[in-house]
């Protein structure tokens, strides 16, 4: 997580501050009731109903405000909580004429009248209704007090609250310069670190396909006997040139028509057959139709890389190609007899393993189990999940896209 | 959060605070806590020597400042974007310095109090709980607030049964714990509901996609960087072949050559990692970047975000060297010992996503420590940098920012993914 976006940071703070000012002014009012209630129950002779009657508009009208929250929901708010103000600061004077007290009591109900007209996005709006408010609530409070002919009362919570309202708007919405400069800045981090990511997976994979074709030809030449070129490796030579100089070749590919993922897996174990490789195919290859074209791709590379390693390092010339569905994932698992290697010692500039299988499967958010040791055969088992898995690998390969890659 | 310690998923998440959704956001409001600190402060102090109901203990009420001032410098340090997150002993301490000045006000003024206007505590202590606002989850700030409530409701309720006034005890009692009772109701829904709509707005660099024109772009890019080289060395060599009847030792050798060449640059591609390109492309002379075994690609997306910013900001801050430059990563259980052989694999490295069967061991430590020569006061790298170090800080909560005059080091680490 990276913060909030700029143009979206103040209004969340805003809306938090908002709530909290409704919090506070219920919060307050619920603090007069309680306190008038312990005054009830402390000292039989007072009567406080009528006057934590007066509590109850207001509440009913905080809530029409933060339903409606308009201006005009606003000025009745003040119109009532002041008439409000009034009715409670009458019964407090008669039924709580005890000094401190009373004011306290008084401030709670002119609270709500700074916080809820005041709660916005605003800043000088904010202020302006927290003083509306405050002077409604002083106004009506002192028309009360000077009914009953009572010393005047400070109010001092009251002030104190008007006071926390200003510092609050002032010292909040107040933004640096630098701290705007630096979120737009991780946005395009954000970006460029997503590009990057899928360009090395592109890159990958294009180094994969380099390695499953133009690099295995220029080795078979390197290994090819005295004499003409074999006329199988020269017909593919062609291909693979016309195809890797041409347009097209990382695009990513069409939806297949149903049925199509079957035939390309089937073609490319006959390509290994014609080579000389005796694969037999078990298991349910239909399966490999419910793989996205991405996924198909590289799990049909990637066995494809499989087999040619078997007919040119393994010493054998038979293989078994098992495709498996557990509904959530496609296994496909390529078998041999031969003669086996250890993972560990194979040198560090061979790219067949771990370019044209293990990243390539990485990248679709597969699986690469591999179980060998010298003399022993090799088993190869692949996992592809059928939904696509975005973001799931790391680095080369964590290109996170939905598109095909060819 | 996932994104941070994804090895410890199956543990309970802690709730986040506002100033891990928004550090910047924090780090601007926090004028504020310095404002309230200082006001509580000079208030608990004013009203200790002008406005005393009763004459009590000096020394108490000096106590009584000194435990508010305590408590101030105590938030005041830990919201520093240095610091964050804030941590929660910072607010326990906090909070426990509150209560004591709160019961020292009380026994300061020991005696039949005649008015709650010099018993600032219940007022602080109702501020302090929303200074920390933007720096504790409301459910911390709950549990806070409500024991300070209780400790001014039982100091100030001693206090009236001990001297009986015109105001029953229940509700002396009461009105002491009501100020804090109703901020602690406001900051408490003021950090529920910034985090709930952080949530839904924050920023996710994982959330981004590539726009498809976009991933055309970049396939045909990379196809040609490719076609190039296979137009130039391959096609030419291939065709020479086609035309000849035979393959001769000199063929062989040059099909040798052109492949151990493409190989060395395909090796080299997959090994190198995506902050060499990051540095490289930002920082024009020849930066440092010293990860023998590539384990910075281990970062997951958000953290590589904030690294990208922050690296690509400091190489091009027109105080900075980018010669002067250096990022070393190590594991930190090997950065003092010998390095074990993973390097020599040819896929044990970092970039393999799908390993052969090994048993599960917890992710290892990655310790990374940057060192930028900046031509700049100490002051100065604050004022470029501060914002930066402030969302750092809250990616990598072990961050250690070493400023001195000229040079800036940063130390950090993080589990390898």
């Amino acid at each position: 997580m990276l913060g909030i976006p700029t143009h979206l940071a103040p209004r969340v703070n805003a809306w938090s501050t908002v709530r909290a000012f409704h919090a506070g002014a219920v919060g307050s009012l619920v603090a007069a009731v309680i306190t008038l209630v312990l005054y009830g129950l402390s000292e039989p002779g007072v009567q406080v109903v009528g006057t934590a009657l007066a509590v109850v508009p207001m509440l009913a009208m905080i809530g029409v405000h933060v339903q409606f929250g308009t201006r005009l929901s606003a000025i009745a708010f003040l119109a009532v909580g002041g008439v409000c103000a009034w009715w409670f600061a009458v019964g407090v004077q008669q039924q709580v004429p005890t000094g401190w007290v009373t004011s306290y009591l008084m401030s709670l109900v002119v609270i709500p009248l700074i916080l809820v007209g005041g709660a916005g996005a605003v800043p000088r709006r904010v202020v302006l209704w927290s003083f509306v408010g405050f002077l409604t609530g002083r106004l009506a409070t002192w028309i009360a007090i000077a009914q009953d002919g009572a010393p005047p009362r400070p109010l001092i919570l009251a002030w104190i609250t008007l006071g926390f309202v200003v510092s609050l708007v002032l010292f909040t919405t107040r933004s640096t310069g630098r701290s705007e400069r630096v979120q737009p800045e991780l946005l395009r981090s954000a970006r460029e670190e997503h590009v990057s990511a899928y360009r090395a997976g592109v890159e990958a994979e294009a180094s994969a396909i380099l390695h499953d074709t133009v690099l295995n030809h220029l080795g078979a030449i390197a290994l090819a006997p005295d004499g003409p070129m074999d006329p199988h490796l020269a017909e593919t030579v062609d291909a693979d040139v016309a195809v890797l100089t041409g347009k097209g070749w990382l695009a990513p590919a069409a939806r297949p028509r149903p049925g199509a993922a079957a035939e390309t897996f089937g073609s490319m174990v006959d390509e290994h057959r014609a080579l000389g490789l005796d694969v037999t195919v078990s298991g349910d290859t239909s399966a490999l139709d419910r793989l996205d074209q991405r996924a198909l791709s590289a799990i049909v590379r990637a066995v494809a890389q499989c087999l040619a390693n078997v007919r040119k390092h393994a010493g054998t010339d038979a293989a078994e190609v098992s495709v498996f569905d557990d509904s959530a994932s496609c296994t496909v698992m390529v078998v041999d007899d031969g003669r086996g290697f250890d993972e560990d010692a194979t040198g560090a500039d061979r790219m067949g393993l771990r370019g044209s299988v293990r990243d390539r499967i990485g990248r679709v958010g597969g699986d690469v189990q591999i179980w060998s040791s010298p003399g022993s055969g090799t088993s190869v088992m692949m996992t592809v999940p059928y939904v696509p898995v975005t973001g799931a690998v790391t680095v080369p390969a964590a290109a996170d896209d939905r598109g095909a890659v060819r | 959060m996932t994104a941070v310690r994804p090895g410890r998923a199956t543990r309970p998440r802690p709730r986040r605070t506002a100033q891990q959704y928004d550090p910047l956001g924090a780090m601007g409001s926090r004028p504020l806590v310095v404002v309230l600190g200082a006001g509580s402060v000079v208030w608990a102090l004013l009203v200790s020597i002008f406005d005393r109901d009763v004459v009590g203990s000096p020394t108490l009420s000096a106590l009584t400042v000194l435990l508010v001032a305590a408590s101030a410098v105590v938030v005041f340090t830990a919201s520093s974007p240095f610091r964050a997150p804030f941590p929660r002993w910072a607010f326990i301490a906090h909070v426990g310095l509150l209560g004591l000045a709160s019961v020292a006000s009380i026994a300061a003024q020991w005696g039949p109090d005649r008015s709650a206007l010099n018993d600032f505590m219940s007022l602080l202590t109702a501020t302090g709980i929303v200074m920390v606002a933007s720096y504790r989850p409301w459910t911390d700030l709950t549990i806070g607030g409500l024991v300070l409530a209780a400790v001014n409701a039982v100091a100030w309720g001693a206090g009236a049964a001990e001297f009986p006034h015109e105001v029953p005890v229940a509700v002396a009692a009461f009105l002491a714990a009501a100020p804090t009772l109703v901020l602690t109701a406001a900051a408490a829904v003021f950090a529920r509901t910034f985090a709930g709509l952080a949530e839904r707005v924050q920023i996710r660099a994982g959330s981004y996609s590539v726009a498809r024109a976009e991933r055309d772009g970049i396939a045909a890019s990379v196809q040609q960087d490719r076609s190039t080289i296979l137009s130039r060395d391959v096609a030419p060599f291939f065709a020479e072949l086609r035309t000849r009847d035979v393959i001769t030792d000199a063929d062989r050798a040059r099909a040798r050559a052109i492949a151990d060449g493409i190989r060395a640059s395909m090796v080299a591609d997959a090994d190198r990692t995506w902050f060499e390109l990051a540095v490289r492309v930002d920082g024009g002379a020849a930066p440092l970047v010293d990860d023998p075994d590539g384990l910075i690609a281990t970062l997951d997306t958000d953290q590589r975000t904030v690294v990208r910013t922050f690296v690509r900001a400091a190489l091009r801050a027109s105080t900075v060297d980018p010669a002067g430059f250096r990022t070393t990563v190590r594991r930190a259980d090997a950065a003092s010992g010998s390095a074990s052989g993973p390097a020599s694999g040819p896929a044990s490295g970092p970039a393999s996503p799908a390993g052969a069967p090994t048993p599960a061991t917890p992710p290892a430590r990655v310790e990374v420590v940057m060192e930028l020569a900046v031509a700049d006061s100490d002051i100065g790298i604050h004022r470029t940098f501060d914002p930066y170090f402030a969302v750092l800080r809250v990616t990598f909560p072990d961050l250690d920012v070493a400023v001195r005059p000229s040079a800036l080091a940063l130390r950090f680490s993080y589990d390898q993914h």
